[in-house]
């Protein structure tokens, strides 16, 4: 694999934190399940490949389109690409949610009202939002205008 | 059928990680969003799998070698 051939400084400090990853893994495995120490180590490996490929292969999409920066139609688009279609779907929920939340914080900082009026309209929006994005899902196309595009991290 | 992380991937962390790659430039705010929502269903799926055959071996430990047995499904996919 080619990450292998990459030496380097930069490859190790981008890898996952360990006790965090440790969390997590024993969060998903049933509880009393232990996991050995290599076991571990090849699981956090095998995410950071994992985000290796999706970036790849998202900039690749990105490249295709003549645009500067990976968008979030991008991943999913890779993620198509990439045999990970099963994911699409849960991971555009979790988009829209981030979405909201955003909205959401903009909206509380220009109401002085607070939280419970946005929380009540955000779940009208994600309602909606959930079934613009089953229709367009089911029309097979992802819609190309993103408000978000212009927000980008300094690279 | 799957459970709710309390844990969550550190976003900034996955940005880093997309951005060692020298290919890649600017990312939109919402993408490591994203990437850490499919890792998640993707580390979840491994660890079912992997954990199906520490099963069958009648382990109580979950090894790398329980691991190897089954990415070559995954490394199939790598090798696209």
């Amino acid at each position: 694999m080619d990450s292998m051939d990459i030496v380097g400084k930069s490859k190790e400090d981008a890898s996952l934190p360990k006790a965090t990853m440790t969390k997590i893994i024993k969060e998903m495995l049933p509880p009393d399940v232990r996991v050995a120490r290599d076991a571990q180590d090849l699981l956090i490996e095998c995410c950071v490949e994992f985000i290796n490929l999706v970036s790849s292969e998202s900039n690749e999409v990105c490249n295709k389109e003549d645009r500067r920066t990976i968008a979030p139609e991008h991943v999913l688009k890779a993620l198509q690409v990439l045999g990970f279609s099963d994911y699409i779907e849960e991971v555009y929920a979790a988009y829209e949610q981030h979405r909201i939340e955003t909205v959401d914080s903009l909206r509380a900082g220009k109401w002085s009202n607070g939280a419970e009026m946005t929380e009540e309209e955000a779940l009208l929006e994600q309602q909606r939002m959930f079934a613009e994005a089953r229709a367009r899902m089911n029309g097979g196309t992802i819609a190309s205008k993103q408000p978000d595009a212009d927000q980008t991290l300094d690279g | 059928m799957r459970k709710k992380l309390d844990t969550c991937f550190p976003a900034s962390r996955i940005k880093k990680i997309m951005q060692a790659d020298e290919d890649v430039g600017k990312i939109a705010l919402a993408v490591p969003v994203l990437v850490s929502k499919a890792l998640e269903l993707f580390l979840q799926d491994l660890c079912d799998r992997t954990y199906e055959v520490t099963l069958q071996r009648g382990a109580k430990t979950m090894s790398a070698l329980h691991l190897d047995l089954d990415s070559a499904h995954y490394i199939e996919r790598f090798e696209k």
